[in-house]
């Protein structure tokens, strides 16, 4: 039995817990970080589940990631670089296509194709959700105030918040109209938002897109409009919104983390998974593995959802019963699969004209709002949708690393595919046919893409949830929505990082400001539990 | 031109009875003016089924008019006959919960207290004009402050899950609390009823709510029927302002408003006459207001914006039967069958029902509430006949095929769906009248049909509603203001819009 | 199919042909989603063209619009602060437009082709604010941007080219005035204005008839030192005129991302155009009525005379206490005032009740280093350069 002691130990080495770790293990602390799997990253990984294929098989895309953090942790350093990508596409059965574009003029132009009506309204939509991004930015960094104490440092904290809404800012002061504007996007329906501005379907569904990716609300629910925001606030290089792959896949985000943080000292332990938070008179003080280690630590900070954290490693009798109603009822519902797959060549889509920029990023075939919905609407009744919402990239058309030069790997993700399936739970008949069904979908607008498939790999919510430890495998880990957003994020009253046990503390995307590859959980995760232990720190992030 | 009204009111549904009233209290002189030949507008004994009474806040403020309102049960029907009543009463209802889940019958103490302090702090909230943020105007500010000291003064408990529950979708809270079905699908139902949500859709909470503040901050108890239907309220609030000197002009459609010099002036009706007065107050829904009677050369580009998107599509319709005689329901006796009765047996039957409507589709098994007012109240019908009138929810305004081709379909799943719960319902109907959303806006002049005037969520409530910037029941134009379901609080009969809207012109006059 | 499908960058406007091949330098310039030429050869001397001879550019990439029906005229006149009840057949007016907080849309000139059908010309994408303002005044809104071509025809011999090209009494023409001429088969509109600050005109056809205008106008201006010229010429004669354009000067309230941004009709030296008295609303109305009842106007834009010869573009304006209070939004050395021009936005009261003491910190450019540059300047009336020609009526003929 080992007795080593740290100052911190993570539980989970997924981007947030690479993240804390990295930022303490930099201000000096002793972190050792544990995870289940014998790979670390999390759901961000690129493995080799082919001879001479990479595999991104959980997130594909990076745009989340804050600069501040890969600045901080000169990620650079340690091999990272992201490629923008140009454009995304959404091809029509008709033989048509439409695209947006990283070059304004191009997109207003193709708009323009559809509807001049819609063309012209862009300009208008860009600036009204840019000027979201621009007043959410801020607010990913910060620790949400407890709105109930009366604690000073809650009442600064709240006003604080409430200042990036109110006061000077970037956005050099918002205006009542502002404000009303915001109130709107934060509880609208994403087809409600659009219908504002657009006319035509297929605009509507290419941009709606981006309400609806991870989460289980469809585009007709209030609040996904401020899903589209999750995916939007991103940037590349400071062109918020754009996209980009990680060179060499997802996986190389987190590798370069973990080399940041062992070059800071810290140790990272595959194939150890932490089955208890030892609790001694009311402190966390260590964990216990799978194959009866113990570690102790100051700290135990973990990187699990919300549900697994409380629910499965941390004792019930430590917590109270009120607060494991909560847990129970956070709402973390798997809606997304993935297909990843290894390309003998590039497929071709006749419905985009070759090397238009468009087919170079995401690629989608949802025509409508209303197919949308109704892919939703299967997902509701426990089916996989039929007519399912893809989006569909070939990172490999822009990095030379993910496979031997004219290979290809594409990545599909698919939402909606329920965790369970109403005709009793998932199998591997089910898996394969689930997975056949999305081939043949996407060979309606390919029709040499079924002869280049060399190996393929289906991901089911519930494959996720074994492996990858997501619960119910929610890419987000916990449902976007007012009620677990900001200071109700993972449970109201626990949105300070810190779990109702002295000395555990929480640092996954069931915390503010949530999922995808964001990292800014773990940093203000980092960032708390540094301040507890009266540790001054140093960084752009803070 | 003659020149002797201080306010004239476009329309005459309750709001503006309510308005007038409390204006010609402060010895104003009023003149309503309604297209239709009767006032209440859709308040009437076909379209109204149960109603909450009109706010205490209300009836404190106006003449006191005499009601005779009768407590209603809400009954959720089952297939099987097991049917839930339950009636607002806490006793009661706690036991005829427990007869199928005490847990159930515990938790649901619980949600109704905790959901009755909420509903509590917004119907307060309701009382008054919404205040305006960032105006840097003492009394917005009060109000802001006031609200959120109430809030704060929730504990530290209550306050989050308050937080929590501003946006959540009522089905989740109802699935983490109950286990009966019935139960669930019978507050899914009420939460939803008059929207475009369904029970999966966030912010259908605040719906439930917002109609616990008006219904005795209970869940199931304030529902009330009126003897001689809603009509005789509308009649006894006619009665009030007419005493007071209040003139009614019915069978009078106003056309436009005259405005010079960016002020209203009076109005012009249809047959081209025109009445001078100082003040101007439209009961009638936004768009209509807006750009009808206002005209939209005296609006600017970003306001008709936001009036255009303002959401106002009914999805309620309604089926008034005449019956031969009553159905037999199983298991309901002749007491029961004259309250409340819903087919809306769980969450999934109604959000199956709403993905119908997302795609502007009829369902097959539609979700119903049912009163059979006559077996109570004689004076509604004719000897030996009986009068059902059935509420239809999520009957999308714009449908598939137009409603000129699809009620007959309507009232066939209708009667088929009656007919599970008493089979001999079709050959009790001796005539049938349905009334779709858009027949409620061809007859009622509201666009839309919406029976709120608009949809109740959260972009349309409070300081949005019902166009931000202009939600303090005034307009743009001076001299022009608003007292409908289309304002703050939202629709329903409570009569809460027209008082407030009667205190902010009495302030500014 | 999916060949033609394909999505280039920028459209080429129909007088490209021409153009390309006049351009020696190949420098080119995005303007509104087509590709124009920036410089031909020489900017100073496509400049000079406008003030000595006939310089001709292409305006295609403006926005276009057609207005048309009976209530068109009412709509023009409740879209823009001017009072348009008067305007007659065949006449322009500039106009500008603001938003319902009385900040600028966008500014652009007005045709009435009758009173029953308007053209509208500007800088910025306008379709959706023409329509979602047209709403409840039944007209029809088209975007003819693609579907006309426009060559602008400027400088004091600009009037004996189109003269010589065919438009035989368009001296008669007086500003703002504008004619149909049909030449060589083909039906030209030439209206009497411009961007230049000079004796000009502007050309208006089918795209079909773009080439064969080129070529004759060409010909026509041979011996009237004809020659085209750039963006980056014409950015030099409009500073001189003092006009302002949406982007550089100002944002548009509707592209704004910021609200401090925007600007009020009075902030832009735009104050004329709003016509507070005009019988009918218009959209803005009631927030500018308040804006000068209250004089809440903050800021104000003004012309500078800059000290010494070095452009100060880009350059932050200074009081004496060294406080700054306002930015240089365009600026050159005029080759033919040869002075030290720049407009400018300031902070009120500067610019309007304190002239004095101000200056531009000037970084200049010099062989890879900057010099710093404190220079003083006046404040002036932004029309720097108003030749008597560009008024006279008849028109100045060779």
């Amino acid at each position: 039995m080992s007795k080593d002691t740290y100052d911190a130990i993570v539980v989970g080495a997924g981007h947030n817990g690479l993240t804390a770790a990295s930022y303490m293990a930099k201000a000096g602390l002793k972190v050792l970080v544990l995870e289940k799997n014998e790979y670390i990253g999390g759901a961000a990984v690129s493995r080799e589940l082919y001879p001479g294929w990479k595999y991104s098989n959980c997130s594909y895309v990076c745009s989340l990631l804050r600069p501040e953090i890969m600045r901080d942790l000169e990620l650079y350093k340690y091999g990272l670089q992201i490629i923008p990508y140009e454009g995304s596409a959404t091809m029509m059965k008709n033989g048509d296509y439409y695209a947006n574009y990283h070059d304004h003029d191009m997109t207003v132009k193709a708009i323009s194709r559809h509807s001049v009506h819609d063309a012209e309204a862009y300009d208008r939509y860009s600036r009204d959700v840019m000027r979201q991004c621009k007043i959410i930015k801020p607010l990913l960094k910060m620790t949400p105030p407890d709105l109930t104490s009366f604690k000073p440092k809650d009442i600064f904290g709240a006003l604080e918040f409430a200042k990036y809404f109110a006061a000077k800012d970037e956005l050099g002061g918002l205006g009542e109209k502002e404000i009303y504007d915001t109130i709107r996007f934060y509880t609208m329906s994403i087809r409600d938002y659009l219908e504002e501005y657009f006319e035509s379907d297929i605009v509507k569904a290419h941009l709606s897109g981006s309400a609806i990716i991870g989460t289980a609300l469809g585009p007709c629910s209030p609040g996904s409009a401020y899903v589209l925001l999750h995916h939007y606030m991103g940037e590349v290089d400071g062109a918020i919104g754009s996209w980009g792959y990680a060179r060499g896949g997802m996986g190389s985000i987190t590798q370069a983390m973990s080399e940041c943080f062992k070059s800071h000292g810290g140790v990272i332990q595959a194939s150890s998974e932490v089955t208890n938070v030892i609790v001694k008179n009311g402190r966390a003080i260590g964990v216990a593995t799978k194959s009866g280690d113990e570690f102790y630590a100051k700290k135990i900070v973990s990187n699990l959802d919300v549900k697994r954290t409380f629910l499965k490693i941390t004792n019930e009798s430590d917590l109270e019963p009120e607060f494991v109603k909560r847990v129970k009822n956070f709402k973390i519902r798997g809606s997304s699969g993935k297909l990843n797959i290894a390309l003998e060549g590039l497929p071709t889509f006749p419905s985009i004209p070759k090397d238009d920029p468009g087919g170079g990023g995401d690629m989608h075939f949802t025509e409508t709002i209303e197919e949308m919905e109704g892919a939703y609407d299967d997902w509701k009744r426990g089916k996989w949708s039929e007519f399912p919402y893809v989006d569909m990239c070939i990172p490999s058309k822009s990095d030379p690393t993910m496979a031997a030069p004219g290979k290809h790997f594409m990545s599909v993700f698919i939402q909606y595919v329920p965790f369970d399936l109403a005709d009793g739970g998932w199998n591997e008949k089910k898996k394969q046919e689930f997975g056949k069904h999305i081939i043949n979908r996407i060979s309606e607008y390919s029709p040499d893409f079924k002869d280049l498939i060399a190996h393929y790999e289906i991901r089911t919510p519930k494959d996720i949830h074994d492996e990858v430890g997501l619960t119910e495998g929610n890419i987000f880990q916990g449902e976007l929505t007012m009620d677990q957003l900001m200071f109700n994020r993972p449970i109201t009253g626990y949105a300070q990082y810190r779990a109702p046990i002295k000395d555990l503390y929480m640092c996954s995307s069931s915390t503010h400001p949530g999922g995808g590859v964001m990292g800014a959980p773990g940093a203000n995760a980092a960032r708390e539990i540094l301040n507890d232990m009266n540790i001054k720190q140093k960084g752009n992030y803070y | 031109m003659s020149k002797i009204y201080d306010v004239i009111i476009i329309g005459g549904g309750h709001n503006a009875l309510v308005c007038a009233n409390i204006l010609s209290k402060k010895n104003k002189k009023v003149l309503i003016c309604e297209a239709r030949d009767e006032c209440g507008g859709l308040l009437t004994n076909q379209l109204t089924n149960f109603i909450p009474g009109l706010h205490k806040n209300v009836t404190s403020s106006i003449d006191a008019i005499s009601t005779n309102l009768r407590s209603i049960k809400s009954i959720a029907l089952s297939e099987t006959g097991q049917h839930l009543k339950l009636s607002g009463n806490k006793n009661e209802d706690q036991k005829t919960l427990e007869g199928f889940s005490a847990e159930d019958a515990d938790n649901f103490l619980a949600l109704e207290k905790k959901l009755s302090l909420f509903s509590k702090t917004l119907g307060a909230f309701m009382q008054s004009s919404p205040p305006r943020i960032m105006t840097n105007s003492f009394s917005d500010n009060f109000k802001i402050f006031k609200l959120g000291l109430n809030v704060r003064l929730f504990g530290k408990k209550n306050f989050n899950e308050f937080a929590r529950m501003i946006g959540l979708n009522v089905a989740d809270e109802l699935e983490d609390n109950f286990k009966n079905p019935l139960l669930q699908g019978l507050i899914a139902h009420d939460s939803i009823t008059g929207s475009n949500l369904g029970p999966r859709s966030p912010g259908t909470l605040i719906n439930l709510l917002y109609r616990m503040a008006t219904y005795d901050n209970s869940i199931f108890g304030g529902i009330k029927q009126n003897e001689g239907g809603v009509i005789s309220i509308i009649k006894a609030l006619e009665n009030n302002i007419i005493k007071r000197g209040v003139e009614i002009r019915k069978s009078t459609a106003v056309k436009k408003c005259i405005i010079k010099n960016d002020r209203v002036e009076g109005v012009e009706l249809d047959n081209g006459e025109l009445i001078e007065a100082k003040t101007v107050i439209s009961s009638a829904d936004p768009k209509s207001t807006y750009f009808c009677l206002l005209g939209t050369e005296h609006l600017d580009t970003d306001f008709k914006r936001k009036v255009k998107h303002y959401r106002a599509k009914g999805r309620v319709a309604k089926l008034s039967l005449k019956l031969k005689k009553i159905p037999e329901f199983k298991g309901l006796d002749q007491s029961d069958l004259s309250q409340r009765l819903v087919v809306a047996p769980s969450i999934d039957y109604i959000e199956e029902n709403f993905n119908f409507s997302k795609f502007e589709n009829l369902s097959k098994d539609p979700i119903l509430e049912i009163s059979i007012p006559s077996i109570y109240d004689n004076s509604l019908c004719d000897e030996d006949m009986h009068v059902m009138n059935v509420q239809i929810q999520y009957a999308p305004y714009d449908v598939r095929g137009g409603w000129e081709n699809k009620s007959a379909e309507c009232i066939n799943s209708v009667l088929s769906t009656i007919e599970k719960y008493a089979p001999d319902i079709k050959a009790c109907v001796e005539r049938q009248e349905f009334i779709s959303p858009n027949d409620i806006e061809k007859d009622f002049n509201v666009s839309g049909g919406h029976w709120h005037h608009g949809e109740i969520q959260i972009d349309q409530l409070f300081m949005l509603r019902p166009i931000p910037g202009a939600a303090q029941y005034k307009t743009p134009l001076h001299g022009f203001y608003m007292c409908g379901a289309g304002t703050h609080p939202g629709g329903g009969m409570t009569g809460i819009p027209g008082k407030n809207a009667a205190n902010t012109v009495l302030k500014d006059l | 199919m999916n060949k033609d499908l394909r999505e280039e960058a920028l459209k080429l406007t129909p007088f490209h042909s021409r153009t390309s091949l006049a351009c020696r330098t190949n420098t080119w310039y995005r303007w509104a989603g087509y590709t124009v030429v920036a410089e031909y050869s020489t900017t100073e001397l496509e400049y000079t063209a406008t003030r000595n001879g006939t310089s001709v550019m292409d305006l295609t990439p403006m926005y276009k619009y057609d207005i048309k029906g009976e209530r068109a005229k009412q709509f023009m006149n409740y879209l823009v602060t001017r009072d348009l009840s008067k305007m007659k057949d065949n006449t322009v007016a500039y106009v500008i437009w603001c938003n319902e907080d009385g900040k600028v849309v966008d500014d652009g000139t007005v045709f009435c082709m009758n009173q029953n059908e308007f053209k509208l010309c500007c800088a910025v994408r306008m379709l959706t604010w023409l329509k979602d303002s047209a709403e409840g005044f039944e007209v029809d809104i088209k975007e003819v941007t693609d579907e006309t071509a426009a060559l602008s025809v400027q400088g004091p011999t600009s009037c004996s080219t189109l003269k010589n090209y065919g438009a035989s009494d368009v001296e008669t023409l007086k500003p703002f005035e504008m004619k149909k001429y049909s030449i060589d088969g083909y039906e030209v509109l030439v209206s009497r204005t411009g961007f230049t600050g000079d004796l000009g005109y502007e050309l208006w056809t089918d795209p079909k008839n773009a080439e064969a205008m080129w070529d004759s106008l060409m010909e026509a201006g041979k011996h009237l030192k004809i020659r085209p010229m750039g963006m980056y010429g014409l950015e030099m004669v409009r500073i001189e005129a003092g006009f302002i354009q949406t982007g550089t000067d100002f944002v548009s309230s509707e592209h704004a991302l910021r609200p401090v941004r925007m600007r009020s009709p009075y902030e832009i030296g735009m104050g004329w155009l709003v016509h507070l008295n005009k019988e009918d609303y218009f959209v803005g109305k009631r927030t500018l009525i308040k804006e000068k009842e209250n004089s809440t106007t903050e800021r104000v834009l003004v012309g500078l005379d800059i000290d010494g010869d070095k452009p100060a573009h880009g350059a932050v304006v200074y009081n004496k206490k060294k406080e700054d209070i306002g930015i240089v939004t365009a600026a050159i050395w005029s080759p033919t005032l040869k002075r030290n021009i720049a407009i400018a936005s300031l902070k009120r009261p500067y610019g309007v009740k304190i002239k004095e003491d101000i200056f531009v910190e000037i970084y200049h450019p010099e062989e890879l280093e900057y010099r710093k540059i404190w220079a003083t300047c006046k404040v002036v009336k932004r029309q720097f350069y108003t030749p008597e020609r560009r008024n006279a009526v008849p028109a100045e003929v060779y």
